[in-house]
């Protein structure tokens, strides 16, 4: 008669496999497999107010400037970089001439523009000049009204200017840029309007000489700037538009190359207050792809005086081909605006520009950093560089060969909507130390 | 002792060291998660003292490992999160995702942050964890939606949105999300009918911007008018309430972040919050104008003079340069009827503040109330001198000449008050009336298309003006 088998062998079986495997499986934490990493910490700032010395140009300061937009090409073709601007309060666009080399001459290339924001160089006619797109609001405090225009300034080869009105009566445009969007070899205008409570993104094609047709691409309040390249790759242009408000939102169109558009989100935060401030592309690390340079810090309300949030700064899109991009945070810089790529200290490696629209005017910290440099280190680990404490309030910034040294200036622009009107610019060249 | 005996004894007591030795090895593998969740402590020296000895004692608690590390390290997490140290904040979160994983509010924190950065893909995961774990959270879901919205998985969106209307019917941010996804996908009535809710359930505080567009879409060009013409700039879109979150401010020591919740609180309808962040602000910072300024403005806005007075008081004497003080003062003492001590906050004001335009408004209107016209026009012009984009000003110098009978003049102002602001309603209604009354057919048809496309001027109006039209000039423009 066979023996009753004994359970224990099982028992000590099972308890060999079975105790380790529990407890492995206890011990692998649930929350491991979805423990997104924290954020990284902030990084040590370094003082280099020495890397540039600004020097006022143009026009002198008078009541308190509202410098929008800066830019910088070789308008008349001379061989030296010049500057435009558009200074929102006088309602003019400026040409600053540079005559020589290092001496510039202001002149007003449009008037009576109603708050113009933008300025961009094109040769819209295809005559050999330069002409200039000029993005107006109408009004800059905050106003829905259908103010905006979008005027081109046509050049008659001698840099007089006409204006011809494209598009009035819209939402307040705040962003303009000339690409040919369907191929038929003819500049069409891509147009961000921030409005107010409802804004709009379109694209403009071209129909006649001066005549355009509108296409909406987007009806979103907050359109702050709008950028045109082949981002995904298919070698036909695509639009990238950075809405602001509430929505805080960065929409790719993906473009046909035949002037048909496809949509999405490829950005977006949740914190209605983020601040989305403006947007610029560049290939920030080489290869070969344009990636989205974003800032965030806006912090006009809802509090008594406008200020800075501790999430402000500036961050980038890495664009991995095929519409899609990842996000990386470059550092931190309360009012960040105007992000711009450029290799200050010509190592090869794009560091990142960036000013601050904001002085504290809580009036606890004197020493408010106006404009930050943010040094590639070559491995996209970003160190942030104190370029400058004063002038404050700068909104805009530009780079360009503008001494003919092949290192890159800056050009700012200031921007004072709120007391203590101190410590202001107008238009600020920033020429590299020696 | 029989043999088999014996074996399974020791295996019972071996299997029973183990567990006892794992569940030790477990303790002190969350008491070193736990310490690893303390941050390196950031520069406070700018910062008031209570709050560096709060993180302090709270690191302590947690690097003593006891038995209330845990929650300390949670209160160290929020305290850093309510002061905007975000990075800090985050590697307490992280650390208590592991050591206390049964609680939603760490991953509903946490994703608040990595979501606030665009983090998008990180949040989702955390805020369906917190959304999990605390199934009545409604705002840890509806977070999961939105953030779900900005990475474009839209039909998961939706579906999360849907899932919180079931909870909640009368969620207007569920129905908001929603009439977004719609609008995206082209389904106009559908989404009219979701902005609709969400504009009814809030107030009109929601959706009344993408309602216009809505509107257009299905050719209901009169209902878009009809809300375009509302207001000349609303953005009165506020972020959805989370008690979670919202609670962490009381433990904010940064006055102008309490200021800028106190401003949100408010601007999303909810008074009593706004006012508790504002007043903590004003207690970390007697000294701080802007906070006595906000104040004053919430008491004066539910007609509580004598509580508004002493705050406006405040901030004129903390801040004379701040032009906004002396006005609303000044007004405050004008509505309960002290003439004299408004006309002297006025006059200080100015004499503190020459260059606002705000505070020589306020002159003009008064001198012009009191029919020293020539004074008044003056001080209108220097308002808009300062502040040369505003048309109002220009406008009352307007009237003023209409009421003299000098009309050519008041004609130049409401032209010169376009320039300044080209959809200015009243300057474009004015200027289409005049020339249709002075038989100007070609320039009256011009005011008239500009009066068309400017939505604030009335229904009412535009047709009174049509009409006066067609009755000079025999047809209708």
């Amino acid at each position: 008669m066979p023996r009753p088998r004994s359970i224990l062998p099982r028992f000590l079986r099972i308890l060999a496999v079975g105790l380790p495997a529990l407890l492995a499986l206890a011990g692998c934490d649930r929350n491991d497999r979805a423990r997104p990493a924290p954020l990284g910490a902030r990084g040590r700032l370094v003082e280099s107010t020495g890397v540039y010395r600004p020097e006022p140009i143009g026009g002198p300061v008078t009541e308190h400037p509202w410098v929008a937009h800066v830019t910088t090409c070789d308008l008349d073709r001379d061989g030296l970089v010049d500057v435009l601007a558009c200074e929102s309060q006088q309602n003019t666009v400026l040409w600053l001439r540079q005559v020589s080399r290092g001496r510039f001459e202001e002149i007003v290339v449009g008037a009576d523009m109603r708050a113009p924001v933008h300025v961009e160089p094109a040769d819209m006619d295809g005559d050999g000049d330069l002409d200039l797109l000029v993005a107006s609001m109408g009004f800059v405090l905050p106003n829905n009204d259908r103010i905006g225009s979008v005027i081109i300034l046509e050049n008659d080869g001698a840099q007089k200017f006409a204006p011809r009105i494209i598009l009035e009566n819209t939402a307040r445009v705040t962003d303009l840029q000339a690409a040919d969007l369907n191929g038929d070899g003819r500049l069409d205008l891509v147009v961000g309007q921030f409005g107010y409570d409802q804004g709009e993104v379109r694209w403009m094609e071209r129909t006649g000489p001066w005549e355009f047709k509108s296409h909406l691409l987007l009806e979103l309040s907050g359109a702050i700037n709008v950028c045109v390249d082949d981002l995904t790759g298919d070698r036909h242009p695509d639009i990238v538009a950075l809405i602001s408000q509430q929505w805080e939102e960065i929409h790719l169109f993906e473009g046909d190359g035949r002037g048909g558009f496809k949509g999405r989100v490829v950005f977006g935060s949740t914190n209605e207050d983020y601040g989305s401030s403006g947007i610029s592309l560049c290939d920030l690390n080489g290869d070969g792809r344009k990636d989205i340079l974003y800032s965030n810090g806006d912090g006009f309300g809802p509090a008594a005086t406008p200020g800075p949030r501790p999430w402000h700064g500036v961050q980038w899109l890495e664009n991995n081909g095929g519409g899609f991009f990842r996000y990386h945070r470059i550092g931190d810089l309360p009012g960040a605006y105007s992000p711009i790529g450029v290799d200050v200290d010509r190592d090869g490696h794009t560091d990142v520009i960036a000013v601050s629209a904001y002085s504290d005017w809580d009036k606890k910290n004197p020493r408010v950093v106006s404009m930050m440099w943010f040094r590639n280190d070559g491995r996209l680990n970003f160190e942030p560089r104190i370029l400058a404490y004063a002038p404050k309030d700068l909104i805009t910034v530009a780079a360009g060969d503008l001494d003919g040294t092949g290192l890159p200036c800056l050009v700012t622009g200031g921007f004072y909507v709120f007391p203590p009107y101190s410590g202001l610019s107008r238009i600020t060249l920033w020429r590299p130390a020696p | 002792m029989k043999r088999p005996v014996l074996v399974a004894i020791i295996a019972v007591v071996a299997a029973a060291s183990a567990v006892g030795g794992y569940m030790y090895w477990r303790a002190q593998a969350r008491v070193a998660a736990v310490r690893e969740g303390v941050p390196a402590r950031p520069d406070l020296s700018a910062w008031p003292a209570e709050l560096a000895s709060r993180i302090d004692a709270c690191t302590r608690r947690v690097e003593s490992g006891g038995d209330d590390a845990v929650r300390a390290l949670g209160e160290l997490g929020q305290l850093y999160h309510a002061n905007g140290f975000y990075a800090e904040a985050s590697v307490c979160y992280h650390a208590l995702l592991r050591a206390d994983p049964a609680n939603a509010r760490w991953p509903h924190a946490f994703a608040s942050i990595l979501a606030g950065y665009g983090k998008v893909d990180d949040a989702i995961v955390l805020f369906r964890q917190a959304a999990d774990l605390a199934p009545g959270y409604v705002p840890s879901r509806l977070r999961l939606g939105d953030v779900l919205l900005k990475a474009n998985r839209l039909d998961e969106a939706a579906k999360v949105y849907r899932e919180i209307l079931q909870i909640e019917p009368r969620q207007a941010y569920a129905h908001l999300g929603l009439g977004r996804i719609l609008m995206a996908q082209g389904d106009w009535t559908g989404a009219r009918d979701a902005l609709e809710r969400a504009a009814s359930l809030s107030n009109d505080r929601l959706a009344y911007d993408l309602l216009p567009t809505v509107y257009e879409r299905l050719l209901d060009t009169e209902r878009a008018a009809t809300l375009r013409g509302r207001i000349k700039a609303a953005g009165s879109y506020a972020d959805a309430p989370d008690p979670w979150l919202d609670e962490m401010m009381l433990a904010c020591y940064d006055t102008y972040r309490l200021a800028v919740a106190g401003g949100a609180a408010k601007h999303g309808g909810d008074r009593k919050v706004a006012l508790q962040l504002l007043e903590r602000a004003r207690q970390i910072s007697p000294d701080s104008a802007p906070v006595h300024f906000q104040l004053g403005i919430m008491f004066l806005e539910t007609k509580e003079y004598s509580k508004a007075r002493p705050h406006l008081e405040q901030c004129t004497r903390l801040a004379p340069d701040m032009a906004d003080g002396w006005i609303h003062l000044s007004n405050l003492h004008a509505t309960v009827g002290n003439r004299a001590e408004s006309e002297r906050v006025l006059a200080e004001g100015l004499a503190r503040c020459p260059q606002s335009p705000g505070l020589q408004l306020e002159k003009a209107h008064r001198l012009a109330a009191a029919g020293r016209t020539d004074e008044a026009i003056a001080a209108y012009h220097e308002s808009f001198r300062l502040r040369p984009d505003e048309a109002a000003p220009l406008f009352s110098v307007a009237k003023i000449h209409f009421e003299q009978g000098r009309d050519a003049e008041g004609i130049a102002e409401l032209e010169r008050a376009l320039q300044a602001e080209p959809g200015f309603p009243p300057a474009l209604s004015i200027l289409a009336y005049h020339a249709i009354t002075t038989g100007d057919q070609a320039g009256a048809r011009l005011w008239l298309e500009r009066v068309r496309q400017q939505p604030r001027v009335t229904r009412s109006e535009r047709d009174q003006l049509v009409k006066a039209f067609t009755d000079r000039f025999g047809s209708p423009p």
